[in-house]
């Protein structure tokens, strides 16, 4: 069998390996499978037991000249993202037996396209959690270090492709979930526009929020999983029937077109000065390169962060009231009573997490704080919107920092969940104003981790997103 | 912004949660603190301001046709006590 070097594996690569003969799909898919069974990140929760089975129906198409792009290559999913047939845990014990009934469109998608599906990977519980310390299957560790957290909520995706378990990977994002992991992790990783992906099968955390999006090792491997995933599906009303763009190829037009926007509120002096070093040098380096780069001002980022964390909540109160142990997921005594089953699944099936947020939520909404914080944070949310939109006007992407510092050490957020939260402040505004996001890893710290920088973009601008990234990860 | 032991209590109860006393106190501190901090939006003067519901409300989200399809029973194969097509739940109410 083929040696196969998995390290920083593209898409690209891997039709090319398949093409000239290096290796099979199947033999690709063994190599990584081979590889999550060493694994010591705990990056996966479940292994698919027809991977091999779906490789071997992939060299079949590609023996025939027929497939695309995406035929034979394989990739990992976020155990909160359905596969029918397979476990999904969301990262939860309540769930922990739980397997679907129906596969997530986007999944479903990249199946039709030849994809093979190598397992479902570690999160934190139902998607809430920047550091993937709230799952019950464990914490996921830093690749770059393993005293560290890989970020969260999408972790175990994020680390799987770091650490060379899976060339793709999908997560979600719903304050930075993809993009503050890429950033630890030193990966690329996509938050898509709202709208611009089907959220059927993915289990809601925030549904005015919530974005599925793929981790990689280029950001033309962002490119191509998009445009297969991209684009309207019936079953999720809120998703765009806006056109889908050949993202692969608007990735190689002239970058220098686009008008680059310093945003003044994201370099303040409390990101770390290795970030700031990483950053100032790359936009030096683009201006020396002949970019338009300008100073922008987002007024309301300040307030961005705490509207999220009056939104969030609020719909996390209302989503998590699904898991009763009545459909699905843990079960309780027959005899006891309603109210009783319930409070039974409910205290011993959630994480501490998850309970502070559905409290929290509960909190918002009830009567006599519904006006004084939720409908408050929706003001805000226009207010933040608006701030986009001016900007949007004189730039076409804005370039920041992805994270105020780089992956913190395991155990270091645990005990106080507001220094948590303030780990998404450059992530949030994005998901509050529905923009797309992407971050890529441009240097290190002094430590050897991963420092991350975001793009972002308008709405259903991604092609944007592509073709700077792309252009900076080749000079 | 301070909660006390009732309320957190009195929460806990509409969001179907037991929680112990270790709980119930580290719930008061952290709840208390992130409420603290998400107080800042009333700084603003947001009398004049729309509330939006999402980020994408201003674009093209249609709705499906409401049509009658068939249900998927698969759903609820995995249901605590499933009979024919129907799901038994524990008692709602006590018997007089």
């Amino acid at each position: 069998m083929a040696d196969i070097n998995l390290e920083k594996l593209t898409i690209d690569k891997i039709q090319q390996a398949f093409k000239v003969g290096d290796f099979s799909s199947v033999e690709l898919t063994r190599a990584y499978l081979d590889n999550i069974k060493k694994d010591k990140t705990n990056s996966f929760i479940s292994i698919n037991k027809n991977a091999l089975k779906e490789a071997k129906a992939a060299d079949k198409i590609l023996s025939e000249g027929q497939g695309t792009v995406l035929t034979g290559v394989p990739i990992a999913v976020k155990d909160i993202i359905l596969v029918k047939g397979q476990k999904a845990t969301a990262g939860s014990k309540i769930l922990a037996d739980y397997e679907a009934s129906y596969t997530a469109t986007a999944v479903a998608r990249l199946q039709e396209a030849g994809m093979v599906i190598l397992g479902k990977t570690n999160c934190d519980e139902f998607a809430m959690g920047s550091s993937n310390e709230n799952s019950a299957f464990g914490p996921v560790l830093n690749p770059h270090d393993n005293n560290r957290v890989p970020g969260g909520s999408s972790g175990g995706s994020a680390a799987a492709v770091a650490a060379n378990l899976a060339p793709i990977a999908l997560g979600t994002d719903t304050g930075g979930s993809i993009r503050q992991p890429a950033s630890f992790c030193g990966i690329a990783g996509l938050k898509p526009s709202y709208g611009r992906i089907s959220r059927y099968g993915s289990m809601a955390m925030a549904s005015s929020l919530d974005q599925i999006g793929p981790f990689a090792n280029s950001a033309k491997d962002l490119a191509y999983i998009l445009k297969y995933i991209a684009g309207y599906d019936e079953h999720d009303s809120t998703s765009s029937s806006l056109k889908v763009v050949d993202y692969d190829k608007e990735i190689n037009k002239d970058a220098k077109k686009i008008r680059i926007g310093i945003p003044k509120e994201y370099f303040s002096d409390d990101i770390d000065k290795d970030i700031k070093k990483a950053l100032e040098d790359k936009i030096d380096l683009l201006k020396a390169k002949g970019f338009k780069i300008k100073e922008v001002s987002l007024p309301y980022t300040d307030y961005a962060l705490a509207a999220y964390y009056l939104l969030m909540p609020a719909e996390v109160s209302s989503n998590l009231a699904r898991f009763d142990g009545l459909l699905y997921g843990m079960k309780a005594d027959s005899k006891m009573s309603l109210d009783d089953w319930y409070k039974h699944v409910r205290s011993n099936g959630f994480s501490a997490e998850s309970k502070r947020r559905i409290m929290l939520g509960t909190y918002i909404l009830s009567a006599g704080y519904y006006d004084a914080y939720y409908k408050q944070a929706q003001k805000v949310r226009t207010l933040v919107k608006d701030d986009f939109a001016k900007v949007f006007k004189q730039v076409d992407v804005l370039l920041t920092p992805a994270t105020p510092t780089t992956a913190f050490a395991l155990g270091e957020k645990v005990q106080n969940p507001l220094d948590m939260y303030l780990s998404d402040v450059f992530t949030v505004a994005a998901n509050i104003a529905g923009i797309c996001g992407l971050v890529l890893p441009i240097a290190k710290d002094a430590n050897g981790l991963p420092i991350g920088m975001q793009l972002l973009a308008n709405g259903f601008e991604e092609e944007k997103l592509f073709n700077l990234a792309n252009y900076i990860e080749n000079n | 912004m301070a909660l006390d032991k009732k309320e957190i209590l009195s929460l806990a109860h509409l969001a179907k949660l037991e929680l112990s006393s270790k709980e119930i106190e580290t719930y008061q501190t952290q709840l208390s603190d992130v409420l603290s901090y998400v107080e800042k939006i009333n700084k603003l003067d947001l009398s004049e301001v729309r509330e939006s519901l999402s980020g994408a409300e201003d674009s093209d989200l249609v709705l499906r046709l409401d049509q009658v399809e068939k249900s998927y029973p698969d759903i609820i194969n995995q249901a605590c006590d499933l009979k024919d097509a129907y799901v038994s739940t524990p008692q709602a109410l006590k018997k007089k």
